[in-house]
């Protein structure tokens, strides 16, 4: 076929001008539009960051709440001859925790997941590679560790991390009150906030874990590697430590040593569930965030769940621990210690239960929790606030309930992941109770053969605050108020 | 120490801000803050028994 050339008419001309003319006018409305998509998305996922950083730095001061809690509540269940000692160790703990995990604890959460061998894991965040190039404060790494404007997680996923190893010490503190050297409990507490606890939730307590990638160990809430690794870290102590002077009797029996203030205890205890909730919003990975579930809030197993669930489960926890309590006890210090229990008791599954499964359960832990503490007693512990059970027996027993209630459900995300189940948990609780265990009995062991480890009986039956306390609890007494005004 | 960014303008700056990135000094000063530690717990702990010493 032949083809001629054919000139367009002036008219054709003009028609394919305008078409193409309208053609750039459309492209460039499309591509104008694009670009505002783009502007909109960079703005989106910026304020989705900032959100992010804002999260976590909120939860840092609602967990401090949890440390002005203990404070309360040990000064207040210690006599008061030794209402000040017991606040300055408490806040020694705090104070010397934070530098601890600063300086070592973060490498250790992030080089321990795979066991003691500091090898990567499945997920490529773990190791001692990963750890050095992360967690140091020197070299290479310290660009992650102080104030770096492209990075807007790391600072704060620290400080909640940071606040959960002080909160550990916290959680030993209170039972061992009124006999132990300030100096020698100051370095237990850094060696359970610093690096026991840390190894716990490097094991259970990320995506690398071994607990978690080959056991299915799910603790959501840190029921086992925070509450029970704390508590059997104290009885650990508690051993060496031994009860104070008067708590037993001869024949074995105990006595009643009360607190000066119950009222300074129970409002403690409060605080302690309020600051709760900022211990479980951090346990929880930002939507829209690495690791998160999609565009919604995760587990740090990556599985989903939301701040809905928290909401439903830690209330039901606090109403049925209260309840359980006060049926068995009509004790208001026992009374918010099961309101307490309620909470652990449920934490490992606090993203999956049904509300009205964490009652019962939380029921269940806050009638337990006297009777569980007079076994303790029995054996010739001395745990003068009850954190041995509330945080130990509690904790072990609601991760091992989990491994029944939620057996089958994924640990972790992923295709193949492993499932929970029963013989998990029972052997990843267990792995935390030894881990604390262990690591309180050395450690006190090697003080008390230092000296450092108890105060001496005179200085105990004189009270702690005369010894070494520049201040007096209440110089004036507590004297009846002057009258009212008429 | 000084701004660890030449020019000295904030415009353009990205990444870490702190004092002494990229030298030997935040490992310095971490060593120096590890040793405080240990420092004040040792001296802690020398008052500790002293307040303890006429109760022995």
């Amino acid at each position: 076929m032949v083809h001629f050339l054919k000139w367009p008419t002036v008219q054709e001309a003009y028609d394919v001008h305008s078409k193409r003319q309208g053609n750039d006018i459309v492209e460039e409305q499309f591509a104008d539009l694009l670009a505002q998509l783009a502007a909109i998305e960079t703005k989106g996922n910026l304020t989705n960051t900032m959100f992010a950083e804002f999260y976590y730095y909120l939860s840092i001061p609602l967990m401090i709440i949890i440390h002005a809690g203990f404070l309360a509540y040990e000064m207040g269940a210690s006599r008061a001859k030794n209402a000040l000692t017991s606040g300055v160790k408490n806040i020694l703990a705090f104070a010397f925790v934070i530098p601890a995990f600063y300086f070592f604890g973060w490498w250790v959460y992030w080089g321990f997941p795979t066991g003691l061998s500091l090898s990567a894991g499945p997920n490529g965040i773990s190791g001692a590679v990963y750890a050095n190039a992360i967690a140091w404060p020197w070299g290479e790494s310290a660009s992650y560790m102080g104030p770096n404007i492209e990075d807007q997680i790391d600072g704060v996923f620290w400080g909640a991390f940071a606040l959960f190893g002080a909160t550990t010490a916290s959680i030993m503190s209170g039972a061992l009150i009124e006999r132990i050297q300030t100096v020698g409990f100051v370095i237990l507490a850094i060696i359970l906030g610093g690096f026991t606890w840390t190894l716990a939730a490097a094991w259970g307590w990320h995506s690398d874990g071994w607990m978690v990638q080959s056991l299915g160990f799910h603790d959501f809430g840190a029921a086992g590697v925070v509450h029970v690794v704390a508590a059997f870290f104290a009885l650990g102590v508690l051993i060496n430590l031994g009860p104070r002077i008067g708590k037993f009797n001869a024949d074995g029996t105990a006595n009643d040593i009360p607190g000066h203030n119950m009222p300074f205890t129970v409002t403690g205890l409060m605080l302690i569930i309020v600051g709760f909730f900022g211990f479980l919003m951090a346990c929880m990975v930002v939507g829209g965030e690495a690791w998160s579930w999609g565009g919604n809030y995760a587990t740090i197993y990556g599985t989903p769940s939301n701040l809905g669930a928290l909401s439903f489960n830690v209330l039901m926890a606090v109403g049925g621990g209260i309840i359980g309590a006060w049926v068995v006890t009509k004790d208001p210090f026992w009374m918010m210690s099961g309101a307490l229990a309620g909470i652990i008791s449920v934490a490992s599954g606090l993203d999956v239960y049904w509300p009205s499964l964490v009652f019962i359960i939380a029921i269940g832990a806050g009638a337990l929790i006297k009777p569980a503490a007079a076994i303790v007693e029995k054996a010739g512990i001395d745990d003068a606030v009850g954190a041995v059970t509330v945080h130990g027996t509690i904790g072990f027993l609601g991760v091992v309930v989990f491994g029944i209630t939620a057996t089958g459900y994924p640990a972790l995300l992923g295709e193949g992941a492993p499932t929970v189940s029963f013989i998990g948990q029972l052997v990843g609780g267990l792995v935390c109770v030894a881990l604390g265990l262990s690591n309180g009995y050395v450690a006190s062991l090697a003080l008390k053969m230092l000296g450092m480890l108890r105060v001496p009986e005179a200085a105990e039956l004189a009270g702690l605050d005369t010894v070494k306390v520049p201040a007096q609890a209440y110089p004036e007494g507590i004297p009846v108020s002057a009258p009212p005004a008429e | 120490m000084g701004f660890p960014f030449e020019p000295a303008a904030w415009e353009g700056v990205s990444g870490p801000i702190f004092m002494g990135y990229g030298s030997a000094l935040p490992g310095l000063f971490s060593v120096i803050g590890i040793g405080l530690c240990f420092a004040i717990l040792i001296k802690g702990q020398m008052a500790e028994a002293k307040s303890y010493k006429s109760y022995m």
